[in-house]
């Protein structure tokens, strides 16, 4: 076997040790967090936010931050005099006091027919963004359906929202994962929730019985977090 | 600015189709998993912040590609830190002998060799013999000329050749 051969062989060879191209895509918004500063914004005022990500997120610019996206950081936030755009600790949830509405949410249903949040009040309602190209939503989804399945008898509903994604590829998903919720077709990145930007996906957001935005998780959060958010809310009545 | 400016979505795209090619060939140019890991990492980070213009180009994969190679070949201070070369290994001649002296020369002593090499032949190795590039499109990601790219590879072979030879002659001289 000559040179070229063996190099061929040998490339070849060491294929199998090149680093999880998954893990790298999860972890890359990892890294981005860590040489980018979020910088806070005061009165959800526009700013130009670095990349930002948590948890595996994709994350784009963004313009302005949500007006109260806040809950665990939001005695972080006062205490820095800020009113608002810190994102949410996983599993926590934005005092009611700090709560605003999450609008005239609703769209067009993958299955056929259209979701309205407002037939949702007085439920908490998990909204998911998610889209089939987005490797860590391909892990919560299914996630979120076993959450959906445990405590939809508890007054709990969950919605999904494929984000900028092509219809084929969600329903395929949706249909091999056997997802049970309904999942609202958002392929403009239209569908928001009153004035929360859809900066990256994941994004997982808690609306309370009055129709109020509770907490707002950017990235992968953990199922046990999400229970435990609708736990907190299902006590406050 | 609204959430109707994100592009994320097309490059979320891109890099979940594109990223396994892109590790592999950094893996390929480094010899190193933890270098290629962060070589890719620090490249995508680039990709995303100019998605757009990645994006307008006749084919991003192969601008990102280049991106990748470029980023390599100008890496010099990590890599001199981080990547200890073995010009030599014992190890290859401690190895118990096998009966025929070319087969001493695996795969592993190949990759061995190929990390003894100056960072722009091995490039022009694993864009040839990996990527299967022609000569004149090697010379495109390098930016250099295609008789500058066939020196490197006329130079990296004879290298490699001369390591082998050296290898066999030495297993040869142990086995008397």
């Amino acid at each position: 076997m000559n040179v070229e051969e063996l190099l061929v062989d040998t490339f070849a060879a060491h294929e199998q040790a090149a680093p999880d191209p998954v893990a790298l895509l999860r972890d890359l918004p990892k890294r981005r967090r860590r040489r980018s500063r979020m910088r806070m914004t005061v009165s959800g005022t526009v700013a130009a936010i670095a990349v930002v990500a948590l948890g595996g997120t994709w994350v784009a610019r963004i313009g302005h931050t949500p007006p109260h996206v806040t809950a665990g950081a939001a005695a972080r936030s006062a205490s820095q005099g800020a009113t608002g755009g810190a994102l949410a600790a996983q599993g926590a949830v934005i005092s009611e006091a700090d709560r605003s509405g999450a609008g005239d949410f609703g769209g067009p249903l993958l299955g056929g027919g259209r979701y309205n949040l407002a037939d949702d009040l007085g439920k908490i309602v998990v909204v998911d963004y998610w889209a089939s190209w987005c490797k860590p939503c391909q892990v919560q989804l299914p996630q979120l359906d076993s959450v959906y399945r445990d405590y939809r008898s508890y007054g709990v509903d969950v919605v999904g929202v494929d984000f900028k994604d092509q219809r084929g590829s969600a329903q395929t998903f949706a249909t091999e994962n056997d997802i049970s919720f309904p999942i609202v077709v958002d392929q403009g990145g239209e569908a928001l929730l009153g004035q929360l930007p859809v900066a990256g996906i994941p994004l997982t957001v808690l609306v309370d019985q009055q129709g109020r935005i509770a907490a707002v998780y950017s990235g992968e959060v953990a199922p046990s977090d999400i229970t435990g958010a609708i736990t907190t809310l299902l006590s406050e009545g | 600015m609204s959430v109707g400016e994100i592009s994320d979505g097309d490059f979320a795209e891109f890099a979940a189709r594109e990223l396994g090619g892109l590790v592999r060939l950094a893996m390929m140019l480094t010899g190193d998993r933890e270098l290629a890991r962060d070589l890719v990492q620090d490249v995508m980070l680039k990709v995303q912040s100019r998605w757009s213009r990645v994006a307008a180009a006749d084919s991003p994969e192969r601008y990102v590609k280049t991106m990748v190679v470029n980023a390599h070949l100008s890496w010099r201070r990590r890599w001199s830190v981080r990547h200890m070369v073995v010009a030599y290994s014992e190890q290859m001649l401690d190895a118990p002998t096998p009966d025929h002296a070319a087969s001493i020369v695996d795969h592993d002593d190949i990759w061995q060799r190929l990390a003894t090499l100056p960072r722009q032949q091995r490039a022009v190795l694993v864009l040839r013999y990996y990527e299967r590039l022609t000569d004149t499109e090697i010379a495109e990601v390098l930016g250099c000329a295609v008789g500058t790219v066939r020196g490197y590879a006329s130079r990296a072979l004879a290298s490699l050749r001369l390591g082998l030879a050296t290898e066999v002659d030495l297993a040869k001289e142990e086995r008397r």
